[in-house]
């Protein structure tokens, strides 16, 4: 027996899958392709599997992680295939490797780029990507931040790196690195931030999607 | 795919993945390449309804057909249903997103009276006008079918045709007709006409309904050259009957969240109150071969850990023992449990304990439904407190420390003697378990429910009047003042619901009128205690001059002409007069495995032998 790890994407209608639902989505999956994986023992016997970092309920992802064991001597051989062939619409297998030495530490995560996309109705306002350059370029930015100890002003510039804002196909979009792990922050602050900051803008639409994970020292997560 | 305006409400609500469909197993044709879309509604959650296997069963059959695209829909709870009448969304069905306006034929379940409204709000919500008299065109066909079928009367305002009995044929044969109507263009009146000669198709519009001065009904004529009685369609053999291969698997959790496979169709019971036990007769079994053939086929495609081996009363199915030994090999190995529901105290074994337990452990249910031998023989429920007390004792020694019992209150002929039965049982359970438990310090659960009796027509209580609201709530205060066993939970059902439930189920077509302004009036989602509104019914039903007393606790004439006298669902009217002469001197009949009772179910066969 040994650990693994996949890679994967959760896009389209698979976004709306919650944690826990994912979880057992993935079990599901691994039976029906018979991945052989190891089970827990005891009382409640299930497929181990555990979802690194899950993105909230509505969030899309390419760069997502799903760890479990293999109880074969090595990867099955078109192990993603497999997969690949009995996930519902929206999953996606990158990669699934064997972590020699246990891989990278769930814990080291530190950082996550996401694309962020805001939508209007009609136009983009004219000075919007400025305002919101502009917003985003200052060292200090307050923001209530809501946590499980409570509600508390932050300064929202510790928990993300400046954001780059443009504009494609109509929308603004943002693609910005934010504090995950210990330091999290959810790319909805950004949001909060405009709504607050910029209250002549009215954002109708947002979508939020993860494109990689860091370690602390921008090392892409493996 | 889903539309911008729902992707944009969808992080509003609660679980929205109940609203996306995607699923695996979940099919998806292009819409250009089939001749028929049919939307099979399901008039209550996306939770409630996926966990049913009769859907399961008709998407699966209707997608198998090459021309047909079968798509779900279910009801949107109430969060997201005021966002989309504010954003002006459809309903839409899961694969396609396309709204319910659009299909040929819309297809509803009835599973339950209490959520009839829901038929409406749904129909309403997609687009399509409620009343039937309001659809001119073939296109959006209301069709509809499933336990309530049995008494149609109350929907047959808003529903053109009902399909009584098992789906599995007359499905097809509706198929087939729609498409051949549309080929050659016929009205929607010729098709119904044309539709009323298929066997077990009740077309409401052809009959004509008169009336007693006292409010019964006084004879029922059929026109334009439609069946007397529709008699309802079984499939003869289970063995060959379509039975799918791959289920949808949910995305989000549902209420029964497993595999399922099917035993065998009807009963050989015959509990006075149970109106499955009566009109899915005659009895019907899958072989042992057909049925491990078929749980490992769907297993292997979905994935699940777990699979019920379903039927009315599963201990009676003949081959158990052998069945549950392979499945095991079978599951075992796989880590997937076996989940044996309806299993009765009168045949549970410890063999059959320690298999079920073998790889997951779950809770056990006896349903008792009476606390004394005189009204279980009343209710033709023959099983013996000491067969309770028996399977609790290798319940418990065995481990097990969750135990459910159910009951249920109101049943015609009860006195305060069989009340006070129920908290014997249960005192007898709980001293039950600490004589046979090996672990008296893990404690134990004994959870005892008791529901409210609702008489259903094509049942032999069906003349039975129902207690009225205030003798059910004055039942139910007395429960909660004997009920005081430690380690026994006594839980028990809102009796609004079961009135108004009981309301409905022996309603006629006058009632319609009554549905339709409860629902104008905001009623939806009648069996989510949440959401009822008893006032606002019985309201309506004042507004439309009718008395819903008249028709749940009214003691009905032997002789009474039924609204619903004129579907047949097997069993024959006389039969269940027979039962209910019986049941006043409670007389037990043997189940038909001992005994044929001559019910009638019989010569629904060819042939006309029961093989039981």
């Amino acid at each position: 027996m040994f650990k693994a790890r996949m890679r994967f994407s959760k896009t389209g209608r698979a976004k709306y899958i919650s944690h826990l639902d994912l979880m057992h989505t993935m079990q599901r999956a691994m039976a029906r392709c018979n991945m052989p994986i190891w089970f827990t023992e005891g009382f409640n016997q299930h497929a181990y599997v555990s979802v690194a970092l899950p993105l909230s309920t509505g969030y899309s992802g390419e760069y997502e992680f799903l760890d479990f064991n293999f109880l074969t001597e090595t990867v099955p051989e078109n192990a993603v295939k497999m997969i690949n062939s009995v996930f519902p619409e929206g999953l996606y297998a990158q990669e699934i490797y064997a972590l020699s030495d246990g891989g990278m530490k769930i814990a080291n995560i530190a950082w996550s780029r996401y694309k962020i996309t805001w939508g209007f109705d009609g136009e983009i306002p004219q000075d919007f990507i400025k305002d919101a350059n502009e917003l985003f370029a200052k060292d200090d930015i307050q923001i209530l931040k809501r946590s499980k100890r409570g509600e508390k002003m932050v300064n929202m510039k510790e928990l993300m790196k400046t954001p780059e804002i443009t504009q494609k196909d109509g929308v603004v979009v943002c693609n910005v690195v934010t504090g995950a792990g210990n330091k999290n922050m959810s790319p909805e602050y950004l949001t909060k931030a405009i709504k607050e900051y910029l209250p002549q803008y009215n954002i109708t639409d947002e979508a939020y999607h993860r494109l990689c994970v860091y370690t602390d020292d921008m090392v892409e997560f493996r | 795919m889903l539309s911008a305006k729902l992707e944009r409400i969808l992080p509003k609500v609660q679980k929205p993945a109940r609203y996306v469909g995607g699923e695996w197993g979940s099919v998806t044709k292009d819409k250009n390449e089939v001749d028929i879309r049919f939307a099979f509604c399901f008039p209550d959650v996306y939770e409630v309804g996926m966990s049913h296997l009769g859907s399961r069963i008709l998407y699966g059959l209707l997608n198998d057909q090459k021309g047909v695209w079968c798509e779900r829909v279910f009801a949107p709870w109430v969060d997201l249903e005021e966002h989309m009448r504010k954003e002006n969304i459809p309903l839409y069905g899961l694969e396609s997103g396309d709204a319910l306006s659009e299909f040929d034929i819309i297809g509803f379940t009835l599973q339950y009276e209490l959520s009839f409204s829901n038929i409406l709000n749904m129909l309403d919500l997609g687009g399509v006008p409620v009343l039937a008299q309001d659809r001119k065109e073939l296109k959006n066909l209301v069709v509809a079918g499933g336990p309530c079928a049995y008494n149609p009367e109350p929907l047959c305002d808003f529903i053109d045709l009902f399909m009584i009995g098992d789906g599995e044929e007359v499905m097809l044969d509706l198929v087939n007709l729609y498409n051949t109507a549309k080929d050659e263009n016929i009205s929607k009146h010729e098709f119904l006409v044309r539709a009323a000669q298929i066997q077990g198709i009740y077309v409401p519009s052809l009959y004509d309904v008169e009336y007693n001065e006292d409010g019964t009904v006084k004879k029922v004529t059929a026109k334009e050259n439609a069946p007397k009685m529709v008699q309802k369609r079984i499939v003869e053999d289970l063995d060959t009957m379509y039975y799918p291969e791959y289920f949808v698997v949910p995305s989000t959790d549902i209420v029964f969240d497993r595999a399922m496979v099917e035993l065998f169709r009807g009963c050989p019971r015959g509990c006075r109150f149970c109106q499955a036990g009566h009109t899915y007769r005659p009895l019907r079994k899958k072989s042992k071969e057909t049925i491990l053939n078929q749980a490992k086929k769907v297993l292997e495609s979905s994935g699940y850990e777990e699979i019920s081996l379903s039927s009315l009363s599963t201990s009676d199915y003949s081959e158990l023992s052998g069945l549950t030994e392979c499945m095991l090999d079978y599951c075992e190995p796989k880590h997937i449990s076996l989940s044996l529901p309806s299993l009765r105290a009168d045949s549970f074994s410890a063999e059959l304990m320690e298999r079920v337990q073998k790889v997951r452990k779950s809770g056990l249910t006896f349903a008792c439904e009476a606390g004394t031998q005189r009204l279980r023989d009343v209710i033709n429920k023959n099983i013996t407190e000491d067969d309770v007390l028996g399977a609790c004792e290798i319940a418990f020694q065995g481990g097990w420390n969750n135990v459910k019992l159910y009951f249920m209150l109101g049943l015609p002929t009860e006195t305060s003697e069989d009340l006070d039965g129920i908290s014997e049982i249960c005192k007898k359970v709980a001293y039950c378990w600490r004589i046979n438990t090996n672990n008296r310090a893990r404690g134990v659960k004994i959870t005892a429910s008791a529901s409210c009796f609702v008489p259903k027509p094509q049942t032999p209580f069906q003349w039975d009047a129902q207690n009225t609201l205030a003798v059910l709530q004055g039942k139910q205060d007395y429960m909660r003042k004997i009920m005081k066993t430690k380690n026994v939970t006594y839980n028990w059902h809102d009796a609004k619901t079961s009135v108004m439930e009981g309301v409905i189920a022996r309603g006629d077509r006058r009632q319609g009128k009554a549905i339709y302004l409860a629902w104008q009036r905001g009623c939806k989602f009648d069996g989510w205690e949440q959401l009822f509104d008893f006032d606002k019914w019985i309201q309506a039903f004042k507004d439309c001059d009718l008395d819903p007393a008249f028709y749940a606790s009214r003691q009905r004439p032997l002789d009474e002409v039924f609204p619903w006298d004129h579907i047949g669902c097997g069993t024959t009217k006389q039969h269940l007069k027979r039962e209910w002469e019986r049941s006043r001197n409670a007389a037990i009949t043997e189940d038909c495995m001992k005994k044929c009772a001559g019910c009638g179910s019989n010569s629904l066969f060819e042939g006309g032998h029961c093989c039981v």
